[in-house]
């Protein structure tokens, strides 16, 4: 019982004080994106929930090996793409053999959703702030669903933001990154400033 | 149900909350001299005029009499204190007007309250200016700087997890260090009265707001007071009834149905007291309602979907076909209809009898097994 | 020497395409990190040294592999290069490099690399994309240091290190502010873009009416 409030707690932080969209902007491209459409939310979501859970995982028993070396630090991005890589071909051979519909829906975007800043990213900032197991697995949790909150707040304003009444040259991305800013602005209240990187 | 406040002209309602806003001037100015109506000058003429601008930039129609736009920069003004520089009045103007209205598109396209915007970021950027009060009952020199003892608030003692030292009687008058329009709990009541009568403002929003903060504030004080106290104080510091009076049901960014309202007010209720309990800075009303206005979009849409899902599953066959006659819902293929009568072509009446019915002779006789092969030898193929 | 031989110099990646202002690619860094001349600087040449000598050494993996395979091989290679460029930023920016050093870590996923590639680096010629690629990572330096050198000045009061007057504005060093300054400058860069596309169209209308 511990253990899993231990990861609620740590998923909270990770999803509203530590946004990885909001505080970090790993993945500001990936959000735009993922949010033209509710099944691209969802989809984009899921898969990065469970790259970054269980990516998180398995970066805790390499960074237990990795960070007492004096020069690991300096093979972690190495590691951490041949263990998303890894993940990668699994869910792509998974998804093939067990579920070819869903396999051929997502073909095409399934590299975006897991090659990117915010999967890589919640593990570099696992290894700077996780302690122990309960604490990463929260973490790479709490980055998804941090996502998916991003992801939903975009979709449900996209109407006003797709509108013809925006100033022409602030349609489409512009807008998009000022929208997110206010939120990251309100966000902020939550967060503070996180001055180390 | 669409109750009168969206049926309203907005341009009149932003006008009337401007006119109400105005009367919270007049404790100000009684208790701070007129520097507070100096800012507030400010704040509505620099408005108005990068209004202008932006409106010169974008080729569109400057309209000087809108009234929201006048709304936008008093409200600023009374979430900011009476010693605040000019220059960040002014700069809050700007930022209210070009990132709150003419970025997303002007007047009917907004997604965030102006004011809310240029408030938040001005509490980030200048906390010193913002967040520190001159103390009850000095009087401010109009044009010069302050040079008095500044005050936190009464909201700032509540984050610490202190019990103000304020008397209630203080509090209800205004007689503690706060912004311009927020501490004359007294009078804003009053008037959050009038407009309620009015129809100036939501009903439904304000209280499901009031209940949850009241709910959440009784059941899980901040200090070391009794439940009742505890509701009272934070109904009546940190801006929260200023704005969930002005700034919560703007016109523009409210939900059109009741139930919609409802939730916007729970949700912003809620919101509020979490930044209230986990966040880092003072004035969380302004980043509440940013937040809540992101979501708000949403309302309409779940509660649409909701009374959709209800008429089609739940509710009985009878009170179905009665709405469907009407004209108020899509139909299955399962239930009797009684079309209109423009689209009743050769349909008969539909009773609920059964009746036999004729079979009408074919237009054409179909053709026979001797037809079709003496056909056949005729084009060869036989 | 004969024009036909050289290969075109596009400058699309500089305004037209700019990857971070039009594109929308590769934007965190500069949201986040490039708060001051010093950090853009360190950026610049980290993604100088990631992307560009990854996509110059992908460049030989075969097209025969099938995508799924070779963007492993990407992140891979760029994970390698990753290593002397964090050495080299350490030696050379021995105070500042550790600020930003997960924003260089997380540039072995940019997608200038693992998409831009595809869609246009690899269709050209050699010699070409080289100078293409080129040409974008100096639109990625224009970006940053712009962004950069405001915030700088906003929030430290100081330009390229040397304290110019007090800060005017500290929040600008958050990452709102990031959204805010690279929103408005994406848009900036639309506008004259735009500017340029109908004065060049005005001026083959002309050019036509003329002949």
């Amino acid at each position: 019982m511990e253990v899993l409030a231990r990861i609620v707690s740590v998923a909270m932080v990770s999803v509203f004080v530590q946004n990885a969209i909001f505080d970090r902007a790993f993945g500001s491209n990936v959000v735009i994106y993922a949010s033209r459409k509710n099944s691209t939310v969802i989809g984009f979501t899921l898969g990065i929930t469970a790259m970054t859970t269980i990516a998180s995982i398995i970066s805790f028993f390499v960074d237990s090996a990795l960070l007492n070396t004096q020069f690991g630090w300096l093979f972690m991005p190495l590691i951490y793409a041949a263990i998303i890589g890894a993940l990668y071909v699994l869910a792509l051979f998974f998804f093939w053999k067990v579920f070819p519909k869903i396999f051929r829906r997502m073909r095409k975007y399934v590299h975006l959703a897991i090659f990117n800043c915010t999967v890589i990213g919640a593990l570099f900032l696992n290894s700077n702030y996780g302690s122990d197991l309960p604490s990463y697995i929260g973490y790479g949790f709490g980055t998804g669903i941090g996502f998916f909150l991003a992801c939903f707040l975009l979709n449900v304003a996209r109407e006003k933001l797709d509108s013809d009444k925006i100033p022409r040259v602030f349609r489409g991305y512009p807008i998009m990154l000022v929208y997110i800013g206010v939120v990251s602005l309100a966000f902020y209240a939550l967060a503070g400033y996180t001055a180390d990187f | 149900m669409i109750t009168p406040i969206t049926q309203r002209d907005p341009r009149k309602l932003y006008l009337e909350r401007f006119v109400f806003m105005a009367a919270l001037l007049i404790p100000a100015v009684f208790r701070g001299g007129f520097r507070s109506l100096m800012v507030c000058a400010v704040c509505v003429i620099c408005c108005m005029f990068t209004d202008w601008v932006c409106c010169r930039i974008r080729r569109v129609k400057y309209d000087i009499k809108d009234p929201a736009v006048w709304f936008w920069g008093l409200s600023c003004a009374m979430l900011m204190p009476a010693g605040i520089p000019h220059v960040i009045a002014g700069a809050a103007s700007v930022i209210c007007i070009v990132l709150g209205k003419h970025i997303f598109g002007g007047n009917e396209n907004l997604v965030f309250s102006p004011p809310a915007i240029a408030v938040a970021f001005l509490v980030i950027c200048w906390p010193g200016e913002m967040l520190y009060y001159p103390k009850a009952g000095e009087v401010y020199p109009m044009f010069s700087e302050y040079t008095g003892t500044l005050a936190r608030s009464v909201e700032y003692s509540m984050k610490l997890g202190t019990v103000p030292t304020q008397s209630v009687l203080d509090i209800l008058l205004g007689n503690v260090p706060g912004a311009i329009g927020t501490v004359n709990i007294l009078v804003i009541l009053v008037v959050g009265i009038c407009m309620l009568i009015k129809h100036s403002t939501s009903f439904t929003a304000m209280i499901s707001c009031l209940a949850t903060v009241s709910a959440i504030a009784a059941v899980y004080p901040r200090i070391d007071v009794d439940p009742l106290m505890s509701v009272f104080y934070e109904l009546s510091t940190g801006s929260l009834l200023f704005g969930i009076i002005f700034l919560a049901a703007e016109p523009y960014l409210l939900p059109k149905r009741r139930a919609a309202r409802a939730i916007y007010g729970v949700v912003l209720g809620y919101t509020v007291m979490m930044f209230r309990y986990f966040g880092k800075v003072e004035m969380c009303f302004v980043f509440a309602l940013l937040i809540t206005n992101a979501l708000s979009c949403c309302f309409d849409t779940i509660v649409e979907n909701v009374l959709w899902w209800k008429r089609n599953y739940i509710s009985s066959f009878e009170g179905n076909k009665n709405r469907a006659q009407q004209g108020g819902i899509k139909l299955t293929d399962t239930q009797e209809i009684e079309l209109p009568k423009k689209y009743r072509y050769n349909t008969p009446p539909i009773d609920g009898k059964v009746k036999g019915h004729k079979r009408r002779k074919p237009i054409a006789s179909p053709i026979t097994d001797e037809e079709e092969t003496s056909a056949d030898k005729e084009d060869g193929n036989g | 020497m004969d024009k036909k031989n050289l290969p075109k110099v596009s400058r699309d990646g500089l305004f037209r395409q700019n990857i971070v202002l039009m594109s929308g690619l590769v934007t965190a860094p500069i949201i986040v990190a490039a708060t001051t001349f010093e950090r853009a600087l360190i950026l610049t040449l980290s993604f100088l040294l990631i992307s560009y000598t990854s996509i110059l050494i992908c460049r030989f993996i075969p097209r025969r592999i099938v995508y799924t395979v070779r963007i492993l091989a990407y992140v891979g290679v760029a994970a390698v290069m990753y290593i002397p460029t964090a050495l080299l930023m350490n030696a050379w920016f021995p105070e500042t490099a550790s600020h930003v050093s997960m924003y260089i870590e997380i540039l072995v996923v940019n997608s200038l690399l693992l998409a831009k590639t595809e869609s246009r680096f690899y269709l050209m010629p050699y010699g070409e994309m080289a100078i293409d690629a080129f040409v974008y990572v100096v639109g990625y330096a224009l970006a940053a240091f712009v962004v950069g050198i405001i915030r700088e000045f906003l929030a430290f009061g100081q330009l390229f290190g040397f304290r110019v007057c007090d800060a005017p504005m500290p929040a600008a060093k958050t990452t709102f502010f990031g959204f805010f300054l690279v929103g408005i400058l994406a848009a900036v860069c639309r506008a004259i873009t735009n500017h340029r596309r109908r004065r060049s169209e005005n001026a083959g209308i002309i050019r036509k009416g003329a002949e």
